[in-house]
């Protein structure tokens, strides 16, 4: 009966806390405005197509695409118990031009925020429909015709074997399991005094095969896994277990740049 | 306590006129629930004529594939169940030969999942398959919706059903979901004889018997399809690789569930005269062929249905009637 009780007044003081800590607003439009401008890096320089590079097990690659959905931004108050959705928040990244490796999103609260947070991928509610438009249009190229859903990240290129020989690097990652939040709470974004703000965030995208600067470390203290592009079977390179490692992979690849009041 | 006896003897009459309803009720309500106003749809694309029309009109075009030399039609003729009577089709752009017999589409709409392995989860998904495959449609959306766009039929019919100005892939989708869904079969001997309007035969009657025996748990009326996968021993577990992008793992390509190798989704017995050839693979020609293969050739696999477990033997005089009853699911002429 003890145990019982205590049980109970855990569930209840759990669904106390989990009911206050967090209300979504979206009936608050103000005049704010951030632009994300995410840097695609490669070795900390910008990435290049067709370039050659390394992995951290030494295996050499090109890039010819790199594609990606960020979705669900959403920014989390000072207070801290306040968050705002963005509303149908699903954004592909490509470089094609600068201004598809930025999202602008405007209309938003003029509060200050003490936290930033987006979704790589799309979220299962939307990735099971693809009959969309904007972003989710499957004319953009990122969704499966055989199994419904989305490719979250795309990356295409050629894995350069030998001297001689070279195979096609596809990596198409898609699936729940694959769907990963980033947040950022470095700085605040405070929208109240500077309606407008832009961010500057860089994206790692070599730490999608490792990071290479935790070469030297045993595999049990790396945040990152090493991937090696040998295991390029379907199941490998779309649902497997290594798609799992790369998703943990670029759920890391983000760092915070820059923020500027305009 | 008088007041309360004569409550109970009121229920106890009211639970038996309920019983001998029952088998009747059943029977009525199966034949009503295959019809245009029950069709299931999801809120996004609710059933509407004027868009079912605009869905027909592009099921039948042909500027929807690459080269604009085929329509979703060319594979999915009405005369055959809107099905195709080759086993594996030739028709598409490349002229390559599918990996999938065309799948016949009659009350589709109430289906779980589409294909045969069940990849496509709703039916404005699926479209997108179809049209985009290499070996079929191959269409680039971008420019398909270019092609749609600059015809003014389509921008005025879009405009007018889809208040919108400019087409896009979920609009197409959407339209040409509309009409797969209204393709039905209810109109069949066998619904006539649910709504009492038709006696079976002696044969039929037998058959149907013969049908409850050995068919009908995956074949379950009203639709004699249970909507779900199994795998009926048409290949052995060594044909279950990753290889062809693990196409032949069937549901377990899908599912990336080992347990789930080999299964297809039940095809649906409804015009059955006119959907030949059968199977994921059409691999068989005659309904003769699928009773040989239930009595005589089941392979076992890991994964075989164990409903299958012990072969289903048929006399010759089974298989007359069995085809008796099943002949009354018969895509009747009228409807062509």
């Amino acid at each position: 009966m003890k145990k019982l009780l205590t049980l109970l007044f855990t569930i209840a003081l759990t669904s106390l806390f989990s009911c206050d800590t967090y209300k979504e607003n979206f009936d608050v439009d103000g005049t704010g405005s951030i632009t994300i401008k995410f840097n695609f890096l490669h070795d900390r320089a910008p990435l290049e197509y067709n370039r050659q590079y390394i992995n951290a097990l030494g295996q050499n690659y090109t890039l010819s695409d790199f594609r990606m959905y960020i979705s669900n931004l959403t920014l989390r108050d000072t207070s801290g118990t306040n968050f705002y959705k963005v509303e149908d928040s699903y954004h592909l990244l490509e470089i094609i031009e600068e201004s598809d490796t930025s999202i602008v999103i405007t209309g938003l609260p003029n509060k200050s925020y003490s936290e930033l947070q987006f979704s790589v991928g799309v979220d299962n509610a939307a990735n099971y429909n693809t009959d969309q438009v904007g972003d989710l249009d499957p004319a953009n190229g990122m969704a499966w015709n055989w199994d419904t859903g989305y490719k979250f990240m795309l990356v295409e290129g050629l894995h350069l074997v030998d001297s001689i020989s070279t195979k096609g690097l596809v990596y198409h990652i898609g699936g729940d399991a694959n769907y990963r939040v980033v947040k950022f709470s470095e700085q605040e974004i405070n929208l109240a005094n500077t309606p407008t703000m832009y961010i500057e965030l860089d994206v790692n995208v070599d730490y999608i095969f490792g990071d290479k600067s935790e070469y030297g470390l045993p595999e049990d203290q790396r945040k990152t896994n090493f991937i090696d592009l040998n295991d390029d079977t379907d199941q490998d390179t779309m649902f497997g277990p290594n798609t799992q490692k790369i998703a943990d992979n670029y759920a890391q690849m983000f760092t915070w740049k820059d923020i500027i009041g305009q | 306590m008088e007041r309360h006896y004569w409550s109970v003897i009121t229920l106890l009459i009211c639970s038996i006129y309920l019983e001998a309803c029952d088998s009747s009720f059943k029977e009525e309500t199966q034949a009503s629930v295959i019809s245009y106003q029950n069709i299931p749809a999801p809120e996004r694309n609710k059933m509407n004529a004027e868009k079912v029309a605009l869905g027909k009109m592009l099921f039948n075009e042909t500027i929807l594939s690459k080269d604009s030399s085929i329509a979703c039609v060319h594979c999915h003729e009405p005369q055959y169940a809107n099905g195709e009577n080759v086993a594996l089709s030739t028709k598409g752009v490349s002229h390559k030969k599918l990996q999938r017999n065309s799948p016949a589409l009659i009350n589709v709409a109430w289906a779980k999942g589409w294909f045969w392995d069940g990849g496509a989860k709703n039916i404005e998904s699926l479209i997108f398959g179809p049209l985009t495959h290499e070996d079929e449609m191959n269409a680039d959306l971008k420019e398909i919706l270019v092609r749609l766009n600059q015809t003014p039929i389509y921008k005025a019919a879009f405009r007018k059903t889809f208040d919108i100005e400019e087409i896009k892939s979920a609009h197409l989708a959407r339209a040409l979901a509309q009409y797969v869904r209204s393709l039905l079969s209810n109109q069949t001997k066998y619904d006539a004889h649910l709504k009492g309007n038709y006696q079976f035969t002696k044969n039929e009657q037998s058959g149907l018997e013969i049908f409850k025996r050995h068919c009908q748990q995956c074949h379950t009326p009203p639709f004699f399809t249970d909507f779900d996968y199994h795998n009926n021993g048409l290949d052995k577990d060594d044909f279950f690789t990753d290889l062809n992008e693990g196409m032949s793992k069937g549901r377990g390509r899908i599912s990336r569930n080992k347990k789930d190798n080999g299964k297809y989704k039940t095809p649906t017995l409804r015009y059955l005269n006119t959907s030949s050839p059968y199977m994921h693979d059409g691999r068989f020609a005659t309904l003769d062929e699928v009773f040989d293969h239930y009595t005589t050739t089941i392979l076992k696999s890991e994964t075989l249905d164990s409903l299958l477990y012990q072969r289903i033997t048929l006399t010759k005089e089974d298989r007359l009637m069995l085809k008796a009853f099943l002949h009354t699911l018969d895509q009747p002429n009228s409807e062509i």
